[in-house]
Order: C-alpha cells, then sequence, then structure tokens
C-alpha cells in the first residue's frame, strides 16, 4: 500500500530508506542496510536475539516498527567496537567464553552494555535479573554473567 | 504482515477520527508487543493502524495531591522504575517490572496493557485493588470508567470505536492501607501469570477496617473476589481468617485449565498467593516495613 | 623434561570463531544474499492421522508472485528422506501421520508472500483415528501408522531391542530387597535460538545448498535421493549454526530436500527460514519414556540384579529412533556393576511429533530412572545414596551392566563422585538440609513453606557410534609455504567450539601456535565424510583424525629436523614471540631460553626447505575407534566417559515450585584439549538438563503441540540458571588426542537426575516424571497427604 520513506540514524550513521509502514525495524536491518549482526530468532519477541538499543535502551527490533523509530539514535552490535577497538563487554565475552553458538550474543552484548550505563558496578544477581529476557540456550548463563561483571571492573566498562 | 498504513496524528481529536472512520479496519498501535504478534501470526486482519507516538501528553506520570495521573503511552519500565508511582503504589511497580523481558517493557505501555484485556494482564489486578480508573476520550468527550467496569471478557472491553484510553487516574491510597501483588509463573523471567492476586488491606486500631482481592488469570477478566474480600471488614486479624479468606477467595476463581495450568492447580495457588499478600498487606498496613 | 609437553593443547586459549561471534560478523544462513533468491515455506498438515482427497492450489497459485507450489507429485527422486529407515517423505503422498507433515511447499517471492499463500492452499482430508500413546499403539486394535510393515516395523513395533545377562530371576530369588518403579521421563524440544535454515541454488544439473547442519553429509544423501541425482553433483555447505544439540542432525534434511528440489526445479535460489512455530511442530524431539525398573539388593547395599522394560514414542517416523534405543539399551541400567541384568525396548510408532537425536540421545531418560532407583534403594536401606553408589560403580577391570569388560577406562567415575561430593560438602549439607526439613514441618510462623535438598546423579556415559562396526573418521592437513596449515574434516562448529579444539589438536601435533590453523568450514566438494557430528565423537574420533593428519603432514618437517640437528627425534618449542623452532626431543630447553639455545632450526625454514627439495606437505589423516576385539567380540562403546553431578534446590510445598540453587558438575574427558570451552560445555549442559527435569514441558492434545513457542515452551533463563561449579576430571584414554574423550552429551545427561534426586530430598517422595514442573510436584505432594 505505498512505501514510506523514513530516516533511520543507525550507529552514528543516517540512512534513507523507503520501507512499507508494516516493516519492523529488524527487516529494515537486515534486509535493508545488510547489518545483519542483529539476528532473527522469533519473530514474535520471545527469545530476544533481535536486540538493539534505541536512545541507548534495549529494545526488540522484531516487535518495533521501522517508522516508529525514526529519528531515533540506533545501535546495533556493529556499532559497538569503538574504531575497531572492541567494547570492554566484547572483549570480556571473547576472553570468558560467553559464547557458543553465537547467535543470542549480539543482543545479550547489547542489552548488557546498556545495563552496565545504567548500573555500572552491578551484583551478579542484578545482572541475571538485566540479561533475563535474552535467551540463551547454549552456555548456562554462567560465564556469561561472569563476562559482564568482569567488564565492569575495567575502565569505560558501562561506555555506551 | 499484511500491508497496511499507518496514521500519526499530532492529536488525539484526529487519532479519534481516524478511528472512527476505518472502524473494525484499524487500530490503535502504542508500544506494538501484543498488535504486532496478532499482525504477524495473522490473527486480526486490519488495513489501518493509527499510531499514538506523535501525540503529546500521554506519556507523563504526574500528580495532583496524592492522585497520580499515568499517561496511556508511559512505558511498563518507566512505570517500574517511577518513583511516584513506587512511593503510592509499589505493587503496581512490582507488577510491571515482572512482566516479560526489559526490552519489551521499554516497549510495552500501560494503556496498551490494559485496553488489550489478556486475562493475565499484570497491571489491571493491582489497579483494581487500588481503585483506580481510566480516563477515555473520543474527541469530543471524555468519560471516566472505574478500572472494575472496564473490562467485558478477554481482549473486550468498554471501548467503543473511535475511543482512545488517555489516562490511568490511581486515587490516593490512604493512610493504614497496603496494597501487595503476587504472581505465579512458570520461570524466573519472559513468562504469563499462570495465577495473580493483588490485595488491599486498610487497618483501624487493631482491626482490619477493610479490604479488597483481586484476582488475576483465573477468570476471563481479572475479578474482585467480594465474598472474600467482605470477610475481612472489621475482622481481628489472624492467621486462621487470612486462611478462610484465602479458601474463599480460591473458591470464588473461575480459572480454566490450560497449557500452564490446571483449573484445580490455578484454585489452589489463589489460595497460596492470597494467602501471601494477606499476611504481606496487613504487615506493611501496620507499619511492619514491606 | 620429557619431550611431551604439550605446547597447545590443555590451555584455555581463546575461541578461533570469538571474534567474528561478539562483532556480528559470523554469517549464518539467514545472513546470505542472492540475486534473485526466492522463498518458501510448507503447508502443514492440519490433522494428526488422515487421508489427503485434494490439495487445492488454484488460488494460492493465482497471488502475484507466487512461482510454483510443490508436493510429493514433483519429487522426481525417492519420496524419502528417512536416515535409517525410508519411512519419512519429502512431501505426504496419499497419508499424513502427524501434524508436522508438509503436503505442499509454496515458493514465491518474498517471505510474506509465501505466508500468505500458504493460508490459501486448501487440503480435503479424509480424517483417520489416530495413536497417540505408545503402549496403546501396541494393542492389537490400535490404528496403524506405518501399516504394511515395510520398514521392519511388526504392527506399530517399530523395533525391540534387548539382552540378558546372568540369571535375573536368580538374581532377584537371591536378594533381600526389590525396589520397582515405573518413569516417565518426557519430550524436550531443542529450542536453539536460531531455527532451521537452509539456502539452496542450482544451474538445472547441479545443486548446492548453504544450511544449518550438524551432519552436512546426511544432507547431500537425502538431497541425492529426493532429486534422483548423483551425490557428486551435489555440494552442501555448512554456514555458522546458532544452536543444533541433535536437532539439526537429521532434520536438515527434509528442509533442504525441499529447498533443493524448488531450486533444481525453477534454476533460481530459495531460501527456507523456519518460522519458530514450525520449528516447534515440525522437528524432532527428545524421546518420551515409559520405563519400568526393578532392581535387587543384598541387605549391605549391593545390587545383584536389574530389569528394565522400555517403551519409547517414536512418533509417526524413525529419524534415528533405532540409534538411540541401542543406547538407552545398553546404558539402562547404569554405571554400575550388576552380575544380573535383563533390558527390553520398544520404540513405537504413533500419531505424535516425532523424536530423535538430543544432546543425550537416551542418556537422560534411562539415567532418571537407574539414578532415581539407586536413591529409592538407599532410601529403603537407610543408606546414603553417595555411598551406595560407591558400593556398587563399575570400575577399571570390572564388567558393566550390559556385559563389557571395562579394560581401558573406568577410574574415572569414583574420581567424579568424590570430588563432586567433595566440593559440594555433600556430607555436610545433607544432614544440614535434613535438620532445617524437620525444622521446617513443625514451624507454622513464616509465610514460605520451603524444603531444601541435595541429590545426586553419576553415570557412564559410551563414547562415541556404538558398535559392533568401529567408528572412524578422516581429516587432511595442508601446510602451505608460510608454514599456516589447512585442515579439512566434516566436523561442524554449532557453537560447541570444535573448530577450537581442532585447530589446537592440529597446532600441537605441528607444533605451531594455535593461530596457524584454519579450520575449513564443512563443505562435502572440498571435505572428507568425517561422520555425523553426534555423539560426542568430534574431539576424540575426528580430533584423532586430524591429529594423526597434521602428524602425517609435518612428517617431512620433523625428517628435515631430524637430518639437520643430527638426532632421531625432534620436539617443537615456540618462543616466546611466536616463533615455533624444532629443538632434540631430549633437549632440556625452556621456551623463556630458546633464543641462546644453538640446537634448534627455525619452523619456516624447515618448511621453505621442504618445498625446495618438493616434498609433499600433506597428511590424510584417519583412524578408526578399538571397537572389535581380537576373539572376535565387539565393545559396546570403545571406551566411556563419566560424570556425577550434585544438585542443590529449595521447594516451595505449598506451589510445587522448585528453584535450583547450585549444581556442582564433574565431568571425566579424558583430556580438556580447552578447559575453558569444556567448562562451557559442562555448564551449559547442565543447564540444558536442568531445563529438562524441571521446567521444559512440551504440552500435546491428540498429537498436536499446543505450546510451540518460546513464551509457553520454557527453557532456562538467566534468573532460573544456578551457580555451576564444573569439575574437570581426566582420566586418559589410549585412544584418543592426547587423551581425550567427548563431553557435548556427558555434561547433560547425569543433571536431570540429580535435580530429581533433590526433589526427592527436600520433599520426602520421589517426582518420577520429568518435568518436575511446579505443578507436578504439587500433586506428587497432595498425592501423597
Amino acid at each position: 500500500m505505498g512505501d514510506r520513506s523514513i530516516k533511520l540514524i543507525v550507529n552514528g550513521y543516517s540512512y534513507n530508506v523507503s520501507v512499507p509502514a508494516e516493516t519492523t525495524l529488524l527487516e529494515v536491518l537486515r534486509e535493508e542496510l545488510q547489518l545483519t549482526g542483529t539476528k532473527f530468532g522469533c519473530d514474535t519477541g520471545e527469545c530476544g536475539a533481535c536486540t538493539v538499543l534505541i536512545d541507548g535502551r534495549p529494545f526488540r527490533s522484531c516487535m518495533t516498527l521501522a517508522v516508529e523509530v525514526e529519528g531515533k539514535r540506533i545501535t546495533t552490535i556493529e556499532g559497538l567496537a569503538n574504531g575497531g577497538e572492541l567494547h570492554p563487554v566484547q572483549k570480556k565475552f571473547v576472553e570468558l567464553q560467553a559464547i557458543q553458538c553465537g547467535f543470542c550474543s549480539p543482543g545479550m552484548i547489547l542489552t548488557a552494555v546498556a545495563f552496565l550505563g545504567e548500573n555500572p558496578k552491578p551484583t551478579r544477581q542484578e545482572v541475571r535479573r538485566a540479561i533475563s529476557g535474552n535467551i540463551c540456550r547454549c552456555t548456562g548463563y554462567q560465564k556469561i554473567v561472569e563476562a559482564v561483571i568482569a567488564a565492569s571492573k575495567i575502565n569505560g566498562g558501562g561506555r555506551k | 504482515m499484511r500491508d497496511f498504513i499507518i496514521h500519526e496524528p499530532d492529536n488525539i481529536g484526529g487519532a479519534c477520527s481516524l478511528l472512527l472512520e476505518f472502524g473494525t479496519q484499524a487500530r490503535i498501535i502504542a508500544g506494538g508487543t501484543d498488535l504486532l504478534v496478532d499482525l504477524k501470526q495473522h490473527n486480526i486482519e486490519i488495513s489501518h493502524l493509527v499510531s499514538l507516538a506523535k501525540i503529546g501528553g500521554l506519556k507523563s506520570i504526574t500528580t495532583i495531591g496524592d492522585e497520580i495521573r499515568i499517561g496511556a503511552l508511559v512505558s511498563l519500565n518507566e512505570v517500574a522504575e517511577s518513583l511516584t508511582v513506587k512511593k503510592r503504589l509499589r505493587a503496581l511497580c512490582k507488577a510491571a517490572a515482572s512482566m516479560a523481558s526489559k526490552q519489551i517493557r521499554n516497549q510495552g505501555t500501560i494503556g496498551g496493557n490494559i485496553a488489550s484485556a489478556v486475562p493475565s494482564a499484570d497491571l489491571p489486578p493491582a489497579l483494581l485493588a487500588a481503585g483506580a480508573h481510566v480516563i477515555i476520550t473520543s474527541g469530543e468527550s471524555e468519560r471516566k470508567v472505574p478500572m472494575s467496569n472496564f473490562f467485558y471478557g478477554p481482549r473486550k472491553t468498554v471501548l467503543a470505536v473511535g475511543e482512545i484510553l488517555t489516562q490511568v487516574v490511581i486515587p490516593s491510597i490512604g493512610k493504614k492501607t497496603a496494597i501487595i501483588y503476587k504472581k505465579f509463573k512458570l520461570r524466573g523471567a519472559n513468562a504469563l501469570a499462570v495465577a495473580s492476586v493483588a490485595t488491599r488491606i486498610t487497618v483501624a486500631g487493631n482491626l482490619i477496617k477493610e479490604g479488597r482481592i483481586v484476582l488475576g488469570a483465573v477468570a476471563p477478566v481479572p475479578m474482585i473476589a467480594e465474598l472474600a474480600s467482605e470477610m475481612l471488614a472489621g475482622q481481628i486479624p489472624s492467621h486462621n481468617l487470612f486462611f478462610r479468606v484465602a479458601e474463599a477467595a480460591a473458591a470464588e476463581a473461575k480459572p480454566i485449565s490450560d497449557i500452564r495450568g490446571s483449573r484445580e492447580y490455578r484454585k489452589e495457588l489463589i489460595q497460596v498467593l492470597t494467602k501471601q499478600s494477606l499476611d504481606e498487606a496487613f504487615k506493611r498496613a501496620t507499619g511492619g516495613g514491606d | 623434561m620429557t619431550g611431551e609437553e604439550l605446547l597447545v593443547v590443555g590451555k584455555p586459549l581463546r575461541r578461533v570463531d570469538a571474534l567474528d561471534k561478539v562483532t556480528g560478523q559470523g554469517i549464518y544462513t539467514g545472513d546470505l544474499k542472492f540475486p534473485d533468491m526466492l522463498h518458501a515455506k510448507v503447508k502443514r498438515s492440519e490433522h494428526a492421522h488422515a487421508r489427503i482427497l485434494r490439495i487445492e492450489t488454484s488460488e494460492a497459485e493465482s497471488l502475484p508472485g507466487v512461482i510454483r507450489i510443490f508436493t510429493s507429485k514433483d519429487v522426481p527422486g525417492e519420496n524419502n528422506v528417512g536416515v535409517i529407515v525410508p519411512d519419512q517423505p519429502v512431501f505426504a503422498e496419499d497419508t499424513v501421520r502427524h501434524y508436522g507433515d508438509a503436503v505442499a511447499m509454496v515458493v514465491a517471492e518474498s517471505e510474506d508472500l509465501v505466508r500468505k499463500a500458504v493460508d490459501l492452499i486448501k487440503v480435503d482430508y479424509d480424517v483417520m483415528p489416530g495413536v497417540f500413546d505408545p503402549e496403546e499403539a501396541m494393542l492389537p486394535n490400535s490404528p496403524l501408522v506405518h501399516p504394511d510393515g515395510k520398514y521392519g516395523n511388526e504392527g506399530n513395533v517399530l523395533s525391540k531391542m534387548g539382552y540378558e545377562k546372568g540369571d535375573v530371576e536368580k538374581g532377584f530369588r537371591d536378594a533381600d530387597i526389590i525396589v520397582e518403579e515405573e518413569y516417565r521421563p518426557g519430550y524436550q524440544e531443542h529450542a536453539f535460538i536460531e531455527t532451521e535454515r537452509c539456502i539452496a541454488t542450482s544451474d538445472g544439473r547441479n545443486v548446492t545448498v548453504y544450511g544449518s547442519l550438524q551432519c552436512p553429509f546426511y544432507v547431500r544423501d537425502a538431497v541425492a535421493g529426493a532429486l534422483g541425482i548423483p551425490r557428486a553433483r551435489i555440494r552442501i555447505i555448512q554456514t555458522a549454526i546458532g544452536g543444533a544439540f541433535g536437532g539439526k542432525e537429521d532434520v536438515p534434511s527434509e528442509l533442504c530436500a525441499r529447498a533443493a528440489l524448488a531450486a533444481y526445479i525453477l534454476r533460481r535460489p530459495v531460501r527456507k527460514i523456519r518460522s519458530r512455530e514450525d520449528s516447534i511442530v515440525m522437528h524432532t524431539k527428545r524421546h518420551p519414556m515409559i520405563i519400568r525398573h526393578r532392581l535387587g539388593a543384598t541387605r549391605e547395599g549391593e545390587l545383584v540384579a536389574a530389569r528394565v522394560e522400555i517403551i519409547s514414542d517414536q512418533g509417526a517416523y524413525c529419524s534415528v529412533g533405532k540409534y538411540v534405543q541401542k543406547r538407552a539399551m545398553v546404558h539402562a541400567c547404569g554405571a554400575y556393576d550388576i552380575p544380573n541384568s535383563k533390558v527390553d525396548t520398544s520404540f513405537v510408532y504413533t500419531n505424535n511429533i516425532l523424536t530423535g537425536a538430543f544432546r543425550g540421545f537416551g542418556g537422560p531418560q534411562v539415567a532418571v530412572a537407574s539414578e532415581l532407583q539407586m536413591d529409592e534403594l538407599a532410601r529403603r536401606l537407610g543408606m546414603d545414596p553417595l555411598k551406595l553408589r560407591l558400593k556398587n560403580i563399575v570400575e577399571k577391570g570390572g564388567i558393566t551392566a550390559k556385559g563389557q569388560n571395562l579394560d581401558n577406562c573406568g577410574k574415572g567415575l569414583r574420581e567424579c563422585i568424590e570430588k563432586a561430593a567433595n566440593v559440594s560438602q555433600w556430607d555436610e549439607k545433607r544432614d544440614a538440609y535434613e535438620k532445617f526439613n524437620e525444622k521446617m514441618k513443625h514451624s507454622s510462623t513464616g509465610t514460605l513453606n520451603i524444603r531444601k535438598g541435595i541429590g545426586m546423579s553419576s553415570i557412564m556415559y559410551g563414547v562415541a557410534l556404538g558398535g559392533p562396526t568401529p567408528d572412524s573418521a578422516t581429516s587432511t592437513c595442508q601446510i602451505t609455504e608460510d608454514g599456516s596449515v589447512i585442515i579439512t574434516t566434516g566436523g561442524t562448529e554449532m557453537g560447541q567450539g570444535a573448530k577450537t579444539v581442532l585447530s589446537q589438536i592440529a597446532a600441537e601435533a605441528v607444533g605451531v601456535p594455535l593461530h596457524y590453523v584454519t579450520i575449513l568450514d564443512a563443505d562435502t566438494s572440498i571435505v572428507q565424510n568425517s561422520g555425523p557430528s553426534v555423539a560426542s565423537r568430534i574431539t576424540p574420533v575426528i580430533g584423532e583424525a586430524t591429529r594423526r593428519g597434521a602428524k602425517e603432514a609435518v612428517s617431512e618437517i620433523s625428517n628435515l629436523a631430524c637430518k639437520l640437528l643430527g638426532v632421531n627425534r625432534v620436539r617443537s618449542v615456540i618462543a616466546p614471540d611466536g616463533t615455533p623452532f624444532s629443538v632434540p626431543a631430549d633437549a632440556m630447553v625452556k621456551k623463556a631460553d630458546i633464543d641462546k639455545f644453538p640446537d634448534k632450526v627455525d619452523y619456516h625454514e624447515l618448511v621453505r626447505s621442504c618445498y625446495g627439495e618438493a616434498k609433499l606437505l600433506l597428511g590424510v589423516g584417519f583412524c578408526s575407534t578399538p571397537t572389535l576385539l581380537e576373539n572376535g567380540e565387539y565393545r559396546d562403546y570403545y571406551t566411556y566417559s563419566f560424570a556425577c553431578h550434585i544438585a542443590e534446590v529449595e521447594v516451595d510445598m505449598d506451589t510445587g515450585r522448585v528453584m535450583v540453587k547450585k549444581l556442582t558438575c564433574a565431568n571425566d574427558v579424558g583430556k580438556a584439549i580447552n578447559p575453558q570451552t569444556v567448562e562451557g560445555q559442562i555448564e551449559g549442559g547442565a543447564v540444558q538438563g536442568m531445563g529438562y527435569g524441571l521446567m521444559e514441558e512440551l504440552v500435546t492434545l491428540n498429537g498436536r503441540i499446543l505450546n510451540p513457542s518460546l513464551v509457553d515452551y520454557h527453557i532456562p533463563t538467566s534468573l532460573d540458571a544456578p551457580q555451576i561449579t564444573p569439575l574437570i576430571i581426566e582420566e586418559h584414554d589410549s585412544f584418543g588426542p592426547y587423551g581425550a574423550k567427548g563431553i557435548g552429551e556427558p555434561s547433560l545427561i547425569p543433571t536431570p537426575a540429580a535435580v530429581l534426586n533433590a526433589v526427592g530430598h527436600a520433599i520426602g517422595l520421589a517426582v518420577r516424571k520429568t518435568p518436575a514442573s511446579p505443578e507436578n510436584v504439587w500433586r506428587a505432594i497432595r498425592d501423597h497427604r
């Protein structure tokens, strides 16, 4: 029923895309902008694999219409490393093997980054609560929790 | 999802006229967390979405005296984290925080949680216990509807075509009164209520002045357990009393058996949650911490 | 220094795929795009059992953008994807046998269109009575799922397997005490976060399929069969996999066969991504079982006889059911020395969802029965469950319950049990929780009615594919001019760390740092068929083939180094700056002192010289497990790994809700090639096992799955998963690379039973089914009152 022209700010870059109104942010990121780091897991808001940050807060991109986030600041996993240097959360996910299949990792990492922005010195239980909307089937979560705690202890852990 | 047109009116009157114009072909989109699932799974077929995003005044939490007014577009996380709400109706914050996931709570709104009228919704029981009402507008006129009269059945409410829920109004809770929300779910996060109870108790001296028990997920709509509530008025609090009230609440519940639990298990849960919430509410109402 | 010091193996090195995965650069199937790509989705059966009368596709076909609708009539080859018996069609022909059967498939220009078109396909059915209970399915007048018996089935019984050792009747006659109970471990859904997906391309002659696949060669063979073209014309390429756990073992065969068929006929790329609902409704599940277990012991707690009968619901098709059956049979009596044992198993067709491979492969189910039996026996004897186990475990030199002589392993189990008990403070906690519970029983204050419990489960696990045929694998290693190393194997990285572990093995064998090694993704036109990526066999079997291939590839380099250094044997030392050197094998030199050590040759010089002298630096590694014995008999499994998990729980007596507070998990892995990766396997397996024991319930009604979503099928979140203490035990194995055995499956197998035993300890009675969901536990407590 006719495309809508919208302007999105993703990872600091501005994009103009023309999409039907029913297009989700997830579809725009993956299909239009080729940012495939944001994963498609269930398409109904249940798993968290498609998590991105909108104005610094985590959202399910599969449950967000692209037109509704026009002009907002969107961060995907591709935009997290700063000039090639990994974000402390990414670094600790690598060091502590907080990854297995990697499919939940982009969403998990972004959720953790947003959380450390709000709560730079969390307890393990607070970390568990914060990431509880991101389902991981491989790791049993322990190494993820440890990686987020470790990231909180290095300078810039709360950087977004 | 089926192709649709999304309208983004910048005032509430415009939104109401669009809803009126397209009738059953239109839906309001607020957070979209329920609606998009329905659209993607082809549970509903519509061709117009009316977004409230560009309408001002629906996103704030304000107080007038002891009354709290929460705009329909306030997100579930904003409710959960609001100091204003926490001070006056902590049970609502707990109910909001218990829902879904952080991401969905950033998206979903208080208005949506009420207007979707899902039997297991978490906010309505606490709001019913608090005696809250909602403001509904048709663009031309406004009406006030108590939460206790808002729901008709699963996904059925008093909202007429062309009407929008704009605000939730929580009256002053009053002194010596406590409201507690208890929810039973099948895992630590990301799960719907199997049964929930919101309990309100007001004490006077060493008596219970009045009480109200609201049950969630055990009837087509959130329901006040009237008989159980009445049993509290003017009584001396005791384990025995609370136990009998809990039994009465369970007897009043009308749950169905479904994938989350059988009818009899849900009744049992209502009894347990009612007892726990009465104990806590009494303790809090008499100033014994929370 | 012996010269045997390990350079790379045994170190917690960073995963080779880590960087890609934390930056979103890893390429999964859904991330690939091809020009002119089409989309596909199947029309699922609307009944559990029905005859198809008519498939009406005209309305769907008339939608603009719909290219074609495929049905069984379009399959040019054999309409079958069954991996063991040919019972599973690509598309249902005249009959649907469960709700997950594909009746037709729409191919169209967009995802949205295929969804719309699928809804427009109308199918007329003649509904037939179905059978949904395996015991009912065995009755004479039951509806038949495969009436003709052409798959070797008798009625609905797909297969019967059993054994008897010793004299069971006499054993029970001699027993002072007999424990007899029925157990019902249920279904489990894999719930990988990435649903099944593939993309097929074709020029009308050759076919290439990219996919999220555990076993690319299974897929190749299925696609070849369905298209009726030679395997050589089919190329299956594995991309990054977003979780598999057995659910992408033979499952992708049907998905890929359909996509390949469309691409082959239409000559355009065709992508298939299963929705979460399609995924849960269509793919295999863990086998639910009915296990009747009779265990006899002396007054002193010595096991004398076991009798186990297993009936399992195979669903509509065999999948890998017969292999699951064999593993369940061998492991049915647990890790104990029982002189007289008899096991009978029946796997039965029904009109339910088909069941197949899932991490553990029958193991977790039989462990639920055998390990709860041990606790029941301990309770009746008034013995500590730990002591009862230690008294009866089978150890090196002993005979397994099935009758295998444990001549090459068996020390790991005692070590696992003792270590786990020690670290978890078993004795103290057992006692403390009992006192706590006693106090709670008599307390009327406090609103929470909590009980605490600690329970254990100890298991043995037959590593790799079982006998009588040995398990084998092939791998190649190529050392390039600059010294970097390319490895090919058919093993797949699905998140478990296969690439990292195989890289470490190859780097160790060649004598170079980890980053020198590249493991190619499995591609059936390039790599060897190393057998499937199942049965915890990648590290021990494919790893051993990799080690041998690498050793062969480096042999000319070693020979040259020997010549130059004037010795018979050399070893590698990696300098602090990362440069590898060869030194005499018996040279007493440490890595830090290598600069000043004269008798060394730079690896890179050796490689250059070998190329200069036209030496072949290519190795083909082949190995087969020591399954066959000299006397003509065979081992059920060439070796076993062992585990003991201990769970601590709190049970809310009013609601039945169980919280797991702590898991202590000791797993014998032979040799931890990468200890951090092993820990990850233990932690992840244990939480998946905990989910099976406590939370995960597939709700079905007459063959229909009522909760096909991740909101209603509850896998653990971070708030459900407990604190885990992984303990690595290493009983060196003489076959596996550097002594390694497998870890993928034994990380999960003991956990459900450990959790259930902890619940039993807490509430004082056994919950004999999974999941021990709040309602199931509440019922157990209520029924007991």
